[in-house]
């Protein structure tokens, strides 16, 4: 922590532009949502309020993800290719532990403030007081929602071990990630069922914003939890089946 | 155009392919992200207008004008800008210098390969939307107006290229380029149409589209095949196309001539 923390502001040029446009990103993210709302008031039932705090949402799973381990997965393809992950298997550690948070990534800090600032925005225009039990939901929900992300990202990492040289699996993700920016109510019906499901994208935003803009029942927090837990499941052994078949190429 | 010189294209166009082919699995991730982000914004605005109408769009307009946009997008879409810094900066531009065509030319010969690779890639994926939305993808307004927009795509993809060479070579001079490029893909997304007609967007910001070169990126050529546009608005939008082409053109060339001078590579 405190070796990346010394290295960055070493960097201190790249810190600032880096910084720069990781919040012209998210602001930008803000626009397309105002965009929708200028032509409506709502979107499959979510008002502006709500759909900024669905958005705040996002962000906060997404700053959290990457502050932890967006470095390490967009490196990971190409250390996968070149063979240089026979280092760290020799290393006496959980590989998964290692491979996921070898460096933070400390910019990302503002970009968790910026979420929070949006979420303060989004649920004063919810106009809907803020219960103690929707709080906890939330908190509940959101964990479980960046257990989903993680979890995702990483099950799509262990497709690089077959498909050498995808360094652009991590922009696939980003596009896929970009569905849990908006109600999974919008899509239609076999969209929001994958959403639920197989891609849990919606279990992922749309349960932690619903819980603390309209209070939501507890099975869904379950519901949210197993989901969770389940695709983590998933990550971790297909993760370690690739690493016993996995064969460097510098050996 | 020599015949020498043509093999030489051709032989790029070639190694473009292979390199594709190579990688096959990263061309496929492009493929299907570009279309994610478009069923994305398709699939809100479709929510959004519901039964009715914005501004001119129906469902099936929108359903018409995104999936026409995605395929436009695959040529006239500027690939080789995010790798054109590293070259630049890893000082990896002079394998390109050494060979017998300007390294403008290689890079631009080699876009259109990856834009034939694109197109290939799209094919199936257009299919499954024109079936998914059967019976909401709408025809071309006239057959003269699909020439047109074949021409206007074909000028929007040679604009492209000249704008990504502005933007890459920006290289030379500064070290990191993501923040740059980041902005201009930004903008791109927003001015171009791709996640929303311009005709959605607030009244200030349609108008100032209008005389950008980002519209004639995707919007344009929809407008045309639509028929939102009547003739004296197409022949001011091609005027306006042309002249950002000669003016790109002639900045691009000038950004080259002064950046290569200040161009040291690694073992030089």
């Amino acid at each position: 922590m405190k070796y990346t923390f010394a290295r960055e502001v070493e960097f201190r040029g790249d810190f600032l532009s880096y910084t720069f446009v990781n919040l012209l990103w998210a602001g930008f993210s803000v626009f397309i949502m105002g965009l929708f709302y200028t032509q409506t008031d709502n979107i499959a039932g979510w008002g502006l309020g709500e759909a900024f705090t669905l958005l705040a949402t996002w962000h906060v799973v997404n700053a959290v993800l990457t502050f932890f381990v967006r470095r390490n997965f967009s490196k990971l393809p190409d250390e996968i290719k070149d063979g240089d992950l026979d280092v760290i298997v020799t290393k006496p550690v959980n590989m998964q532990f290692f491979v996921s948070l070898k460096h933070i990534d400390l910019p990302k800090i503002f970009n968790l403030l910026f979420a929070i600032a949006l979420l303060v925005f989004g649920m004063s225009r919810v106009g809907v007081g803020v219960t103690l039990s929707g709080v906890l939901a939330y908190i509940i929900l959101v964990i479980a929602g960046i257990v989903i992300g993680y979890s995702l990202w990483f099950g799509v990492l262990t497709l690089s071990f077959k498909y050498l040289g995808m360094s652009n699996l991590e922009m696939l993700f980003d596009s896929v990630f970009r569905f849990a920016r908006f109600p999974a109510d919008a899509f239609t019906f076999v969209g929001k069922a994958l959403l639920f499901t197989a891609i849990p994208l919606g279990v992922m935003t749309q349960l932690p914003a619903e819980a603390l803009s309209r209070g939501l029942t507890w099975p869904w927090v379950v519901y949210g939890v197993g989901i969770a837990a389940l695709f983590f499941w998933i990550a971790t052994s297909l993760w370690n089946r690739q690493v016993r078949k996995y064969a460097s190429a510098s050996s | 155009m020599s015949m020498t010189r043509l093999r030489i294209y051709l032989r790029i166009v070639k190694m473009h392919l292979m390199y594709d082919s190579v990688y096959r699995g990263r061309m496929f991730v492009y493929a299907l992200m570009s279309f994610l982000y478009t069923v994305i914004f398709l699939a809100i605005w479709l929510s959004v207008v519901g039964g009715g109408e914005l501004e001119g769009f129906t469902q099936s307009t929108f359903v018409t004008y995104f999936i026409g946009v995605f395929l436009i997008s695959k040529m006239v879409f500027a690939y080789g800008l995010v790798e054109l810094g590293g070259t630049i900066r890893r000082g990896e531009l002079s394998k390109f210098l050494v060979k017998p065509v300007a390294f403008m030319r290689q890079y631009a010969v080699g876009e259109h390969a990856t834009h034939v690779t694109q197109v290939l890639l799209a094919i199936p994926v257009i299919l499954i939307a024109v079936a998914l939305y059967w019976g909401k993808f709408q025809g071309p307004s006239s057959i003269a107006g699909l020439g047109m927009m074949a021409i206007a795509v074909l000028c929007a993809s040679l604009l492209m290229q000249s704008i990504a060479h502005i933007v890459g070579m920006i290289a030379f001079w500064l070290e990191d380029t993501k923040g740059v490029i980041a902005m201009y893909f930004a903008t791109d997304m927003f001015l171009s149409g791709h996640v929303a007609p311009l005709a959605l967007l607030p009244d200030w910001l349609e108008r100032l589209s209008l005389y950008l070169p980002f519209r004639y990126f995707a919007s344009f050529p929809m407008e045309i095949y639509l028929g939102q546009v009547n003739t004296d608005e197409i022949v001011l939008g091609f005027g306006i196309l042309f002249g950002w082409l000669v003016i790109m053109h002639l900045l691009s060339r000038l950004v080259w001539a002064r950046g290569i001078r200040r161009y040291t590579a690694v073992g030089m």
